[in-house]
């Protein structure tokens, strides 16, 4: 008595098809599941034992054997739990058909028969889909997040009698689809930039850097909002893509963070404390997850009081920074997570935070400052775009219930923006000016004669770096961006240069 | 140059082109005749018994002024020079107001820059490279404020003087210590003549045909500094011909500049020694300006015209807006109705015009 199904496990975010081979024979009473298992899957055999039972099928009174083909091939996860329960059951001939071989069966089993949720159900699906399923069978809880995948059947169950019952065809059960546009949208963030009073610069840095997806980092004293406005910068970033949406609930997905097991629509905000490990930041461990820097994914990562962070976590941004990606390797094999997010970093300009504060004495010595701006080292500094200095508001300005404007506004430009450099660069595969590049920016951040006049008065006058030179013209091509010029004009240079000002200021 | 020779000027190169009569002779000279042309006309035996000149000397005199005219006529067209006496309106009007200051100028090249603010940069003919970069340095900076450069056409800090202003579309006055005709050092003639036809000046106090003899140089240094408005020395050795003309500039009551270098280097033991006496040092050209009133103004009226040219309504308004308060770009946009991005890139350029400045707490001031 052989029963022979299909499953799938993860290996990053990528599933791979298992077959799970049932085989009951006579003998001494066992249960053997052999093909590399790790831990979770030879607990599921209690799980697997307790929910036929519960169920109220008969649990098999044999040798059982199981095999998770292909053999070399390492599995983990908990949901083989299923695969394996209904293969037992088809063996033992309960169910009354054959179960085809372009059906993938993924859920995990509770004790009364129940199927949980799994993590990683929306790349399983998506692989699967790719390799020519038509059906898959996944938990109920799964369906939001797999729904809007097209080309396959999902069938969502919610417990062990209801799937016999479907496979003997005595309960239809409706493949479950969503449209992406029917998913409510999700303008309700709860913060808005409507809340931020003064503070006129920083928002329109912040607005760049949106538009741009250029890195941000501010510096300033206790209060000056930096946080705050920070964490105001997803409600302006345009919304996902559906490419975008599904690339990013993948990763939630297998890291287990999907909260309400939907897609996810809105951009990723993660700001990770800095107590965290590298391994947390960039993604790792036995078998490799996705770190800070995936879930972050085109959304923003929020690095506050970036100098307490150790060194060696802020130098794994860097990778991810310039290709978008991280690759990690372990014993088990290499894997890559997307990893493009905006950086927005904050910063004291001093250990006691209060260096050119308008109203505090600052109390630390240049040593002290020299050794606490250290901790930033220069190619990562190379890496932000646009450096701004903040200031905390006065007391009547907070008072001042003046209207500001709302996130809604302000997306609306970017998504202007957006879109005139989505259509720039179709050619040459990328999305946004920060992610130009050498001979890319001689291309599109061409400045006329009297811009180029500015440009090298300012760095003689000014005592930029050399480093500030391709950030000007980045920033620069998003400011002509947001304004929907065709060409970089003097005014917008000048403008840029104004969000180089640490550059000048505080590291020579 | 074949302008008609006026009486003064064939007597003074008449007296001058005798070896022996010096300055306080013609004094005496011409307050015993009254004029250079009572002394033309009335020159005669009789006056041996005057004891001013020796005997040999005015028989030397009457010797050559039988057609004396004509021979220096002669001589200023074959070179392409001129002769510009003390009494002729010509003359360079600083250099009337020294001590000694010397009758007759043998020039070739364009005097009027003479009268122009202008500073001596000297220093010794043995340059080290230090010597020659801030020579090239100062020269450069004042070269652009247009000032004339005064130098003595030697080798070493002169040369590089000299070339620099030309370099720099500014006058130069070369101050030689020998006759117009002869060139010297050798390997100068180059840059004596393009100093000539840059519109600026060489001349010297000797005539046709002196040598340069070493005796000659202590004296032309009188006249590089009575020309100048500031001696700037560049380096010196501890007994030089530099320290000379730093020397004659001080009892001109000129304003004496001094590079300081290595207390150990043999070239600046001299300019260190300046300085310890009291003479200004420099370490950038704004030392130099600072002492110069002209200079000031030059500087002051160069700034307004950056300033004020080119300045849009935009500007303007920020710029009013600042005149009243230093301020904030939050405080500067409460005020003005601009946008955001319109102040963020008018006061980049406000900075680079040099109109405004950012100092700590993000504020930006107003200069002057």
């Amino acid at each position: 008595m052989l029963s022979k199904l299909k499953t799938c496990v993860l290996y990053g975010l990528e599933g791979y098809e298992v077959d799970v081979e049932t085989d009951l024979s006579n003998g001494l009473p066992s249960f053997s599941i052999v093909g590399l298992p790790d831990i979770s899957i030879r607990e599921s055999k209690e799980r697997v034992r307790s929910a036929i039972k519960n169920s109220g099928y008969k649990f098999p009174v044999s040798r059982i054997t199981i095999n998770l083909a292909p053999a070399n091939l390492k599995k983990e996860g908990s949901q083989i739990d299923l695969p394996i329960a209904i293969g037992i059951l088809a063996a033992n001939r309960i169910l009354e058909n054959e179960i085809d071989d372009k059906t993938c069966i993924i859920g995990e089993l509770s004790l009364d028969g129940n199927i949980n949720a799994v993590d990683g159900a929306l790349p399983m699906v998506i692989s699967m889909r790719n390799n020519n399923f038509n059906r898959v069978i996944i938990p109920v809880d799964n369906k939001e997040e797999c729904g809007v995948i097209e080309g396959i059947n999902i069938i969502p169950v919610e417990n062990l009698n209801d799937l016999v019952d479907y496979l003997n065809n005595k309960l239809i059960i409706d493949a479950y689809s969503l449209k992406y546009s029917q998913l409510e949208n999700i303008d309700n963030y709860a913060e808005d930039f409507y809340d931020i009073k003064g503070q006129p610069e920083m928002k329109r840095a912040v607005e760049i850097a949106a538009a741009g997806m250029h890195n941000l980092l501010l510096l300033g004293s206790p209060g000056s909002g930096k946080t705050m406005i920070a964490r105001r910068i997803p409600t302006i970033l345009p919304d996902l893509t559906f490419e975008e949406s599904m690339e990013v609930t993948k990763i939630y997905s297998i890291s287990g963070q999907l909260v309400n097991r939907g897609l996810i629509k809105k951009r990723p905000f993660r700001s990770p404390h800095h107590t965290s490990s590298r391994v947390a930041i960039a993604g790792g461990g036995s078998k490799p997850s996705p770190g800070e820097v995936s879930l972050a994914h085109y959304g923003v990562l929020f690095l506050d009081e970036i100098p307490e962070f150790p060194k060696n976590v802020l130098e794994v941004l860097r990778q991810p920074m310039e290709d978008g990606s991280i690759s990690i390797s372990r014993a088990n094999g290499s894997f890559t997570f997307p990893a493009k997010f905006m950086m927005v970093a904050s910063m004291n300009p001093c250990p006691c935070g209060y260096l050119g504060d308008p109203t505090h004495e600052c109390s630390c010595n240049q040593g002290q400052i020299d050794k606490y701006l250290s901790r930033i080292s220069g190619p990562l500094l190379n890496r932000i775009d646009i450096q701004l200095e903040v200031f905390p508001v006065k007391y009547d300005d907070l008072k001042d219930d003046r209207e500001e404007e709302s996130s809604v506004e302000i997306k609306k430009r970017i998504i202007k923006a957006r879109n005139i450099q989505e259509e720039r660069y179709s050619a040459i595969g990328i999305m946004t000016n920060s992610e130009l590049s050498g001979k890319y920016i001689l291309k599109y951040c061409k400045i006329n004669k009297e811009s180029e006049m500015l440009l090298k008065s300012a760095f003689e006058t000014l005592g930029l770096s050399a480093r500030a030179y391709n950030k000007i013209l980045k920033v620069a091509r998003t400011i002509a961006d947001l304004e929907g010029c065709e060409n970089i004009e003097t005014n917008h240079l000048a403008e840029a240069i104004q969000y180089r000002s640490l550059d000048r200021k505080y590291w020579r | 140059m074949n302008k008609e020779l006026n009486l003064n000027q064939i007597t003074i190169a008449w007296l001058n082109s005798v070896n022996g009569i010096s300055n306080g002779k013609i004094d005496k000279l011409l307050e015993y005749f009254g004029s250079p042309e009572e002394l033309w006309n009335n020159f005669n035996s009789e006056k041996y018994k005057l004891n001013i000149l020796k005997p040999e000397i005015i028989y030397e005199l009457f010797k050559i002024k039988d057609g004396f005219e004509e021979f220096l006529y002669n001589k200023l067209a074959d070179e392409n020079a001129f002769v510009v006496t003390y009494f002729d309106e010509e003359y360079p009007k600083k250099l009337k107001n020294i001590s000694g200051a010397p009758y007759v100028l043998f020039c070739k090249g364009n005097l009027s820059s003479a009268n122009n603010l202008s500073i001596a940069v000297v220093g010794s003919r043995k340059a080290t490279s230090y010597g020659k970069w801030t020579a090239e340095k100062f020269t450069r900076e004042l070269s652009e404020l247009g000032v004339t450069i005064i130098s003595g056409l030697a080798t070493g800090i002169d040369t590089i003087a000299h070339k620099t202003a030309i370099k720099c579309n500014s006058k130069t006055i070369g101050v030689i210590g020998c006759g117009i005709n002869i060139v010297y050092p050798k390997k100068n003639e180059e840059l004596y003549n393009e100093i000539v036809y840059s519109d600026g000046a060489v001349i010297t106090e000797y005539p046709f045909g002196m040598e340069p003899m070493p005796s000659n140089f202590p004296d032309r240094n009188r006249i590089i500094s009575g020309l100048s408005d500031g001696v700037l020395v560049i380096e010196a050795e501890k007994k030089s011909g530099t320290l000379i003309t730093a020397g004659h500039g001080a009892n001109q009551g000129k304003e004496i500049f001094a590079v300081p270098g290595n207390i150990e280097s043999l070239y600046s033991k001299g300019t260190n020694a300046l300085i310890k006496d009291g003479a200004k040092m420099v370490t950038c050209i704004d030392d130099i300006i600072e002492e110069i009133l002209e200079l000031k103004k030059i500087v002051n009226n160069k700034k307004k015209i950056i300033n004020y040219k080119n300045i849009n309504i935009d500007e303007l308004k920020i710029i009013n807006f600042l005149t009243l308060n230093d301020a904030t770009i939050y405080e500067i946009s409460e005020n003005i109705d601009l946008e955001i991005s319109e102040i963020l890139s008018t006061l980049t350029i406000l900075e680079l015009k040099g109109v405004v400045k950012q100092v700590s707490g993000k504020k930006f001031v107003l200069l002057n």
